[in-house]
């Protein structure tokens, strides 16, 4: 049995594996706070992490319905993410694990990631692309196997879920800006203000070095002048349904086209999605769309797309199965680079 | 790095549980583990990080104090302030390992660890560099073998305003810690006389929140794991940071 914890940015979460590999507890807590600054502050969600950690295990523990004593192994984000954040799950598995003597594993956020689609669906086994899309990363993967990975494209500048924020709160619209976007994107047409589609031309060959690569700073910009303009004819209030559709379209065809370019180079017609944006509808649909029937897209459920521990668990399943363990010398990093990248 | 066996106050017996100690609110983080009323204590410099440092330094000192992990029966946090990411990765462990095995934890400020470290008897007040022109500071009155009183309560302070503070309370204390040692000028200047003990003191050493644990065993207890926070003092400023995406 695992227990593993995730505290990389503003979620806390803990979750219990059993030894059949079954998700046997799994909490989440989410940090509400954030809304009224824009944006994460680092050190607020730090001391909400170190408030709430001890409650979000001993909820998993007993939604599982086993005692600390019964885990047979730790697992905890050791990075990417947040480092005040990170350090407070880290340092708590540590001590944990050590007091009771038994093994604990830091695990690499994004390839936890990889594997949240395994916990829900059978299909979700490499070789597969992954797309990897939240307010923190966005990586372009074909996954060859469990623990190869190929690193195809990422982005340049803000992350995919960042550059929703950042235009939620250029618009007015609070925070998260995912959810709100895509919302509002129902009932606008994008066809107003056509954004060009970032990174994409139609000349553009699998040598040249932005192929896989995404961009999202320079779409935000526009935006911001288009919103600039439209505030000046005093016509803004009236347009932001349809700057939300046209933004989310100019990012969604960008994410779209570089994961069919993935595709086809590597002939695998199985995309998994993970990260917060892939619970964006319009996002899961333009890809199933150009996969066609032929094609596979497995989408976690919002739970699994999200932060959360059950990811960490079932990659932790993985390394310890090879064997693999932490020292006692274990430490976050909030760049720590991804295992297996071939 | 400092390694030091000494006697804590308290007498000698038959094998019983041991007690384990841990701040890293500073720029030095240290360990200590107390049996059968032997202290083995080891520091160590953030020149490398203290969550890659402290749980190697807790090892070894269970390791030559002959403890295993379960056979501590308290774990004493100092829990600040210092620096909050330094403060958080001492509770992240203390609250870890206390949740793990149900080891009774106590938590005492890491001003009153360097103040009960000084040897001094009488008012003293510990200070630790808060930048930004402000130190952490508290004072308290000590006396050999019993609990500490609290004279002044730990706060982020400007020296004057911490000086008119001490003054106005007619408190002359001994100043030890990083903060006296930073400000040593400041010090002398607005109170004349005062003394300020040398550097090699201003560290919060876990041997001190050994004996706190010993002389204010009440006072340090913590009832409720789970609501234990580090003392952070100051409350943060979104403004200075803001939104980060």
């Amino acid at each position: 049995m695992i227990l593993a914890v995730e505290t990389s940015c503003d979620d806390t979460s803990a979750a219990i594996l059993g030894r059949d590999g079954g998700l046997l507890g799994h909490v989440i807590a989410t940090q509400d706070m954030h809304g009224e600054f824009g944006g994460i502050v680092p050190e607020v969600a730090s001391r909400a992490q170190v408030k709430v950690i001890d409650h979000v295990v001993v909820r998993a523990l007993a939604e599982a319905g086993t005692s600390i004593g019964d885990v047979d192994a730790f697992a905890v984000t050791a990075g990417p993410g947040l480092i005040g954040s990170l350090l407070v799950g880290l340092n708590w598995v540590k001590a944990a694990a050590y007091a009771l003597g038994k093994p604990f594993i830091g695990i690499h956020h994004m390839e936890a990631h990889l594997f949240a689609g395994a916990l829900e669906d059978g299909r979700a086994e490499p070789p597969f692309v992954a797309l990897l899309v939240s307010g923190g990363h966005t990586l372009l993967l074909y996954v060859e196997s469990w623990g190869r990975y190929h690193l195809l494209g990422q982005t340049r500048d803000d992350a995919a879920g960042e550059a929703f924020d950042k235009v939620a709160r250029l618009l007015g619209l609070g925070y998260p800006g995912g959810p709100l976007i895509e919302r509002l994107a129902r009932e606008g047409d994008g066809s107003r203000h056509p954004f060009s589609t970032p990174m994409v031309r139609a000349a553009q060959r699998e040598e040249d070095d932005d192929y896989y690569d995404m961009s999202f700073s320079g779409l935000k910009t526009a935006v911001l002048m288009r919103v600039r303009e439209l505030e000046a004819e005093g016509r803004l209030e009236k347009e932001v349904a349809h700057l939300c559709a046209a933004f989310q379209s100019a990012a969604v065809e960008q994410l779209t086209e570089k994961t069919l370019r993935a595709v086809r180079a590597s002939r695998c017609q199985r995309v998994v999605l993970g990260g917060g944006v892939a619970r964006n509808g319009a996002l899961a649909a333009a890809i199933r769309g150009r996969l066609g029937r032929e094609g596979e897209l497995i989408v976690p459920s919002p739970r699994l797309a999200t932060d959360n521990a059950a990811m960490v668990a079932r990659a932790a399943r993985y390394r310890l199965g090879l064997g693999e363990r932490s020292g006692l010398d274990l430490n976050a990093e909030a760049d720590l680079p991804m295992p297996g990248i071939v | 790095m400092v390694n030091g066996a000494d006697v804590l106050d308290g007498t000698p017996s038959a094998r019983k549980g041991a007690w384990l100690a841990v701040d890293t609110s500073t720029p030095m983080g240290s360990v200590a583990v107390w049996r059968d009323g032997l202290v083995f204590e080891q520091a160590f410099s953030i020149l490398r990080a203290h969550s890659e440092l402290v749980l190697p330094a807790i090892d070894r000192a269970l390791t030559v104090s002959g403890v295993a992990p379960g056979e501590v029966e308290s774990f004493v946090l100092g829990s600040g302030p210092g620096s909050f990411t330094g403060v958080r990765i001492a509770a992240s462990l203390a609250k870890g390992w206390s949740m793990a095995r149900g080891t009774a934890l106590y938590a005492y400020s890491s001003l009153l660890a360097v103040a009960a470290g000084c040897g001094v008897e009488g008012p003293v007040c510990a200070l630790f560099d808060a930048r930004r022109g402000e130190v952490y500071g508290a004072c308290y009155d000590l006396a050999d073998g019993r609990e500490p009183v609290e004279l002044l309560a730990p706060g982020a302070w400007s020296l004057p305003r911490l000086m008119d503070e001490l003054m106005k309370r007619e408190i002359e204390p001994v100043f030890v810690g990083e903060g006296a040692k930073a400000y040593r000028d400041d010090i002398r200047r607005r109170m004349a006389g005062a003394r300020v003990l040398p550097d090699h003191l201003a560290v919060p050493r876990a041997a001190s929140l050994l004996w706190l644990r010993h002389v204010a065993a009440d006072s340090g207890k913590v009832r409720r794991v789970e609501q234990l926070e580090p003392m952070y003092v100051r409350e943060w400023k979104v403004a200075e940071e803001g939104g980060r995406r």
